[in-house]
């Protein structure tokens, strides 16, 4: 079972700053260090997005003020579940992948602050030791092994005064569609400087979504969660969770970038039929009666 | 000689630090699946009550299965070993333990349950054609020291001498060569027209796969030994498999394939006899998923004896269905329908007419002879079609309990199920994050010849699922046959399963 309250701080904390590659140095820089800038994300499960379908409102109200530490029904709107929340890697990117995708300037990961009390956001703070006008961050959230929520299905910016909207998701395709990217590249591998043009600006930050090269079925699948993806081949490649990129210049982290809202459903193993398992029927006498 | 000799140190110093850089160690990653399972059931099999000491198919057993795959991956992620070991499925009280004789009923693994007789193939020189031989295997002795093999050690003591290798190929990334390809290489999972409701054939084999992604168009070409037989090339059984996907749109998905066997083996056979062509779909629309697939096939049978010689027959017919996906309310609603072309002389699970009809799904498919030509589906192996499994918890007992993985528990039609149409639908209700209740209800019609059922069978299903943890998972699942002639049937299960 996931750990919960402050245990379950310190462990996403220490994920986090162990995934701030190349970071050490800047976190003690003079005086000229700007004001940390915070980058909010809700890391959720697809059910609790499904849950509150139709009343963006209340979703939004239980990102902020809903969490609690029991077992939440379906028809239990404005409340999340603490141990349902979703956990991922979130990294700072460091050069040479930060600046082939567009990525400039000094930055250092402060601090990631797990959702704690009522609210669901989890904080990135990151501060920037030598701001210069034409800074841009580079921040990697996914990328694990895990066999449940490894795939985004639903991205919702909050902004004030706004509530939550959608960004939709975009698979890439012949007749291509408006929306955020969704592209195929091997897991666990720096992306190519050709997908820096890809990202797709919305909010005054750049967003693109970056899965395995696999051969998925949507929603093919269900689990206990609901829908779920499945793939049809064997192997392990079915646990590698997508990436998503946040491309945010330095000048909108100190200003304070829209919260993200990411809804996350499972992807399965689709089981191979198996003839292995004796046919009993063919027994010429009974096993049990 | 100085400037000689800094030469040569440089010159040690750079490779040596080249050598360095390449020589990290591979990554070692491991994942897999260990299962348990608990069925009770009674007539699923054959639809007829226990009769004088026939049709006695009233039974309960357990049975596990362990997978592990061992990923070895290159420091460079650009090559990779892939072996996958099994150990299972054992019966519990089955296949031998080294304490086995302590207690009666435990079976040696020579005699495994339900492999009463084994497959003799011809011996080398033999003229194409000709069959095998079919041998009874004298029941073994009771288990202690008879627990070597396959499946064997579930009797008191275990200590079954039981791994075997699932998987075991070479991954390589040719990105270098033609960006966005790969090549696969050895005994791994081959699968042709995959969907929601599994691959039209699914299999693990020795092959080798080329894979090329150029976004948004994908290519898969492999190429699988099904049998190398006794003679030079002159009988050896080769598999084709071409797969061309394409995203049309952000939300709409298609693929054509094509599968074609070059079975020299069987005699009078000529390239382009037995093939498969395809094309799958798969749209969004709005909140509906829809997938839905379309395939002819064609397979050529020896002919029976009653036939007279000749060249072999033909099978040959299509197969289609189309499924919807979409939530209602809190619900996920799955509604499908199908249809597989049927022939009046041979039905799903390979039933010949009778009163009742005859059946028997365990003949092995190139080991089915056929009197004329033939309109069934022609399925490419035991268990094949979109619907060796079905979809979650419709007809799920008759068609082999994808929600369980698809195990297949003797259920007949599972092993032939073309010739039928049908239709079915389900909901699941996921009242938390980690548990979910659902039921369905399916019709099962027999297009042509009857099938063990009689011309229908109407089912309904219901299960649970809980997740413990992200890597353990509970099943329970039970379901309700109706069928249009001869005894109702019921079964119940429960899956333990661990992935990681």
């Amino acid at each position: 079972m996931r750990p919960t309250g402050s245990s379950a701080a310190r462990g996403l904390a220490i994920l986090g700053l162990a995934l701030a590659g190349g970071v050490g140095p800047e976190t003690c820089a003079g005086a000229q260090q700007a004001a940390p800038g915070i980058v909010r994300l809700a890391l959720l499960p697809q059910w609790a997005v499904q849950q509150h379908r139709g009343n963006g409102g209340s979703l939004l109200e239980a990102i902020d003020g809903g969490v609690v530490d029991r077992t939440v029904f379906a028809w239990q709107r404005g409340v999340l579940q603490r141990q349902a929340l979703v956990w991922k890697p979130i990294r700072l990117l460091p050069d040479p992948e930060a600046s082939a995708l567009g990525g400039r300037g000094r930055f250092s990961l402060v601090a990631v602050r797990p959702p704690v009390g009522r609210a669901a956001w989890t904080e990135v703070e990151i501060s920037r030791p030598a701001p210069q006008a034409d800074d841009v961050l580079l921040l990697e959230i996914g990328g694990e092994r895990n066999t449940v929520s490894q795939v985004l299905e639903t991205l919702l910016m909050a902004e004030p005064a706004r509530g939550l909207t959608q960004v939709p998701l975009a698979r890439t395709a012949l007749i291509s569609g408006a929306g955020v990217p969704v592209v195929p590249a091997p897991f666990e591998q720096p992306l190519p400087p050709t997908m820096a043009q890809r990202f797709r600006e919305d909010g005054g930050m750049g967003l693109l979504v970056v899965r395995s090269p696999l051969w998925d079925i949507r929603n093919g699948a269900v689990t206990a969660s609901g829908p779920a993806d499945t793939v049809p081949l064997g192997g392990g490649d079915w646990r590698e969770g997508d990436r998503v990129f946040l491309r945010i210049a330095g000048a909108m982290l100190e200003r304070g970038s829209p919260g993200l809202v990411l809804g996350w459903k499972d992807r399965t193993l689709k089981p191979d039929p198996d003839t292995e398992f004796p046919r009993r029927s063919a027994l010429p006498f009974p096993l049990v009666r | 000689m100085k400037r000689a000799l800094a030469l040569l140190v440089g010159g040690v110093l750079i490779l040596g630090s080249a050598l360095a850089a390449h020589a990290q160690a591979p990554t070692v990653t491991f994942g897999g699946q260990m299962r348990v399972y608990g069925f009770a059931f009674d007539n699923v099999t054959d639809f007829r009550d226990s009769e004088g000491g026939t049709f006695r198919d009233s039974n309960s057993f357990y049975f596990q299965r362990w997978r592990l795959f061992t990923n070895v991956e290159s420091a460079d992620k650009k090559a990779k070993v892939v072996w996958g070991i099994e150990v299972g499925d054992i019966t519990w009280g089955s296949g031998g333990g080294a304490s086995g004789a302590e207690w009666r009923g435990c079976p040696g693994s020579v005699q495994a349950p339900g492999t009463p007789s084994v497959t003799i193939p011809p011996p080398p020189g033999s003229p194409p054609g000709t069959p095998p031989t079919v041998a009874t295997v004298t029941p073994g002795a009771v288990g202690s020291g008879v627990r070597t093999g396959p499946s064997s050690g579930g009797c008191l003591g275990a200590d079954g001498v039981n791994v075997e290798t699932k998987h075991a190929y070479l991954w390589f990334d040719t990105g270098q060569w033609l960006p966005g390809s790969s090549i696969t290489l050895g005994i791994q999972s081959i699968v042709f027209m995959s969907g929601p409701l599994g691959g039209f054939f699914d299999e693990d084999g020795p092959a080798i796969k080329v894979n090329m992604k150029f976004d948004p168009v994908d290519v898969e070409v492999w190429a699988a030994k099904l049998g190398e037989g006794a003679r030079p090339n002159a009988d050896d059984t080769d598999m084709y498999v071409a797969r061309i996907g394409m995203n049309a749109t952000k939300d709409i998905r298609v693929t054509l394939e094509g599968m074609l066997v070059d079975e020299k083996s069987l005699a009078g056979f000529n390239l382009g006899d037995t093939f498969w062509v395809g094309a799958t779909v798969g749209a969004k629309i709005g909140d509906i998923q829809l997938d839905g697939a379309v395939v002819y096939g064609q397979r050529s049978f020896a002919r029976a004896v009653t036939a007279g010689p000749g060249n072999p027959f033909d099978e040959s017919g299509f197969g289609a269905f189309l499924e919807a996906r979409l939530p209602v309310g809190p619900l996920s609603v799955l509604a499908m329908g199908w249809y597989t072309t049927g022939d009046d002389t041979v039905g799903p699970a390979n039933c010949v007419p009778g009163a009742p009809a005859t059946c028997d799904s365990n003949t092995p498919g190139s080991a089915r002879t056929l009197t004329k030509d033939s309109d069934k589906l022609p399925v490419p192996e035991s268990g094949a079609s979109w619907f060796g499994g079905g979809a979650p918890y419709i007809a799920e007992w008759l068609l082999g309990n994808s929600s369980l993985g698809a195990p297949g528990i003797g259920q007949v039609h599972y092993a032939d199920p073309s010739g039928t149409y049908g239709v079915g639908a389900s909901a699941s209700y996921a009242l938390t994050p980690a548990f979910s209740v659902g039921g369905g209800a399916a019709w099962v019609g027999a297009t042509d010849q009857q099938g063990p059922y009689g011309d229908w069978l109407f089912e309904i299903d219901a299960g649970a699922t809980y997740r413990f943890n992200p890597n353990l998972v509970f099943n329970l699942f039970a379901g309700y046959m109706i069928p249009d002639s001869n005894d109702e049937a019921w079964a119940v299960a429960f899956r333990t399963q661990y992935s990681f």
